[in-house]
Parts: structure tokens; C-alpha cells; sequence
């Protein structure tokens, strides 16, 4: 019996707090960067990934044991990243909506700039954070953290073809943006 | 490129689309991520509580988890056979708590003797023990609040010797136990408080 996310659960459940420490440990970093990625502030980002951990710990008899521990946290984490979202920055749901209406992000849009040869991870990230939350988590989900579509799917809290239809979109607009710096630039 | 067809051309625009594509994804792969502060894990623990589980609920949890059967003859169970198993179920959870008690308590054997830190703090968010026994580090040292008694408290398994600690209040201020009859200046402005645990005829006795 190692410290298995599932074992830790048990553990917390039958009374033993000090277990949910090496769950905190555990999981502490992706959480509080997509809370740095929601506020681009530290204090809140900090005070947003504590409410996601004790709200989990709340709610942890709710958590299924055949389940994954992660992508269930994610879900607590991005509803209230997107609550926070919604009583600081109403623009970013418009944003949203607005997204899944545009035309050029249907499939098969082909870059009508080319991608700058000299970009780095920072500069995708610093325009990833002009892509909707939903779309950017499912993206960083996927690529950043190595999760399944399924995973990205439930942590989103959305189905599997949407989950592939906002990375596969997420992606070319990201892709779009840069191209559209680089034209900017030179 | 004049002389490429349409349909050529839009191969290389294809192609070129997917190694876009993968270049981002690899630099996704590549975004630095930023550390989270030491006190995170430690603001969390202050802010929940020990769960209580019901054994019935215990036992559903039990159930819930997935068990891996291998290929076998079919047996039919009777209604006799499953309440049976259920019984075992519940009795090898007694035994698994049992068994945890125990291992807390031997642990506390081989620590001795256990002291009662208590602080009268009523409007602190949180309160931490740091002293010599744990590098002066709050992580797992978290006190709890008793309802009760109005104070918060924690117990912590100590060996004869000598020790300094004190109180971190809400994660910034340091304070010696108002209740404590030795204390030691720390040379940074602040005083901690000692307490010695002594062996006599065999027993440990705290001062």
C-alpha cells in the first residue's frame, strides 16, 4: 500500500488529516498556476488555490475511489476560477461566447501568416492568456499536464468531442495570434 | 512556386499548418511553471478539520473501490453466503482501525511521552507549534482548535532533553507560550519558550 491518490483518500476519510498534507504537496503547483493563469495576481492566485483545497476536502466523500483524484480537484479548482472570473472580469465569459461563434476557427482555417521561427515557451504562454479560460485549461490540461481527452474532458466538466473540439480550436487561434504577432513585428 | 497547382499548394499549406502545430504543442510542454509559496500547504491544513465517518459510510466507500477478479468457475452465492461476506467486510474494517490505533500508539511509546501544547488565542485564524523538534518548521504541526476549552491545542510524542519553541500566529507572528515559565531571547527580537523533559525512575517529566 504506497501513497496512492486513492489510499490518501481512504486515509483522510477514516480521520486522518495529515494525509490530505501530501495531497496538497501533491497537486499545489498545476492548481496555483491555473490560478496565476485566471488572476495574473499572486495574493489571489494563493487565496483561490487554498478555497480549491478545502473546498476538496469538503466534498471528499463525494470523490469516487475508482476515479481519478487530479482531474476531479481540477473541476473544483476551475469552477471557482471561472466565479472569480465572473465577478472581476464579466468580459472574459463574453469573450467566450464570442469565441464560439467565430468563423475562422472552424477546421481546416489555414494560417494566412506563417509562425514566427524565433518563439519561445514564455511567449506562447504570455499570448495563451488571451485565449478563453476554457479553452486555454483544456489546451494546458492536454499538453502541459498529460492528461486523456477523457481526463480533460471531466476536469472541464464538458464531453470528449467538446474536449477535442476546444483543444483543436484552441490551438488555431493560439496559433493565429502568434502568426498575427510575428506579421506585427516584422 | 509559380508553377505549383492549387491542389499543391494546399498540401504545403497543410503540411506547414501541422508543423505549426506541433511546435506550439512542444512548447506548450515547455511553459516554466511558477513555484507555489512554502506556506501554501500550510494554510490549507489550518483551515480543515479531522473528518468523522460513519461506519456504514465507511463501508460503502469500501465498496465503491474497484477489485480485480481473476477468471474462475461461476459459484452461486446464497443470501446467507453475501450477508456472510458483509459481516467480514465490517470486522476486517474494525481490525484495520484497530491495527491504526495501535500503530499510533506505538509510536507514542517509543516517543515517550506525549505533551499538551495549549495557546488561549480566540482570534487567530490559525496557529502553528515550531520549536527545535521540528527545524522550526509549521508544516504538520498545525494546532487545533477545541471548542471546548476555548484554546488551541495539539499533542506532539517528545523524548527527554531540552527544547525551544514557540507560536506562529496566522502564518507571521512569533510568540513564546504566555503560560510557559522559562524563555529564551532568540537574538532576532523575539523570545522563545524552553521546556525540558527529564527521565525519573524510569518515567518522563516535563518543565
Amino acid at each position: 500500500m504506497g501513497n496512492t491518490d486513492e489510499n490518501l483518500v481512504s486515509d483522510i476519510l477514516a480521520g486522518d488529516v495529515e494525509a490530505y498534507a501530501i495531497l496538497v504537496k501533491r497537486y499545489q503547483k498545476p492548481i496555483f498556476n491555473l490560478m496565476i493563469r485566471t488572476t495574473s495576481c499572486e495574493e489571489d492566485a494563493f487565496d483561490l488555490t487554498q478555497e480549491a483545497f478545502v473546498r476538496a476536502y469538503e466534498k471528499l466523500e463525494r470523490f469516487k475511489p475508482s476515479g481519478r483524484f487530479f482531474p476531479w480537484l481540477y473541476t473544483i479548482a476551475m469552477n471557482l476560477a471561472l466565479d472569480f472570473l465572473r465577478k472581476t472580469k464579466t468580459r472574459e465569459i463574453k469573450k467566450t461566447e464570442l469565441y464560439e461563434m467565430q468563423k475562422d476557427l472552424s477546421e481546416g482555417s489555414n494560417p494566412s501568416k506563417s509562425l514566427p521561427e524565433k518563439i519561445d515557451a514564455e511567449r506562447v504562454n504570455a499570448v495563451l492568456q488571451d485565449i478563453p479560460l476554457e479553452y486555454r485549461e483544456a489546451i494546458f490540461l492536454r499538453f502541459h499536464e498529460g492528461m486523456s481527452i477523457r481526463e480533460v474532458a471531466l476536469s472541464i466538466g464538458i464531453s470528449v468531442s467538446g474536449a477535442k473540439m476546444r483543444i483543436h480550436r484552441g490551438l488555431i487561434k493560439l496559433r493565429r495570434l502568434l502568426s498575427i504577432e510575428n506579421s506585427q513585428e516584422t | 512556386m509559380r508553377d505549383c497547382s492549387e491542389g499543391h499548394m494546399k498540401s504545403n499549406h497543410s503540411k506547414k499548418s501541422d508543423e505549426d502545430l506541433h511546435r506550439i504543442v512542444s512548447l506548450i510542454e515547455d511553459i516554466p511553471d511558477i513555484e507555489p509559496p512554502d506556506t501554501l500547504v500550510g494554510s490549507v491544513m489550518a483551515a480543515i478539520k479531522p473528518k468523522k465517518l460513519t461506519w456504514w459510510k465507511k463501508l460503502k466507500r469500501q465498496l465503491q473501490i474497484p477489485i480485480t477478479i481473476t477468471p474462475m468457475k461461476i459459484v452461486q452465492l446464497s443470501a446467507g453466503t453475501v450477508a456472510l461476506m458483509l459481516v467480514a467486510i465490517v470486522l476486517l474494517h474494525q481490525i484495520q482501525d484497530r491495527n491504526k490505533t495501535t500503530s499510533i500508539l506505538n509510536r507514542t511509546a517509543s516517543a515517550e511521552k506525549i505533551v499538551l501544547f495549549t495557546l488561549d488565542m480566540p482570534h487567530a485564524s490559525n496557529v502553528a507549534l515550531i520549536g527545535t523538534f521540528n527545524q522550526w518548521t509549521p508544516e504538520g504541526y498545525r494546532m487545533y482548535w477545541d471548542d471546548q476549552r476555548g484554546v488551541w491545542k495539539l499533542s506532539v510524542p517528545l523524548g527527554s532533553g531540552r527544547y525551544e519553541y514557540a507560536f506562529l500566529i496566522d502564518g507571521k507572528i512569533v510568540i513564546a507560550d504566555p503560560k510557559g515559565l522559562l524563555q529564551r531571547d532568540d537574538g532576532f527580537g523575539n523570545k522563545n519558550s524552553i521546556l525540558t523533559i527529564h527521565k525519573e525512575n524510569g518515567h518522563e517529566t516535563a518543565t
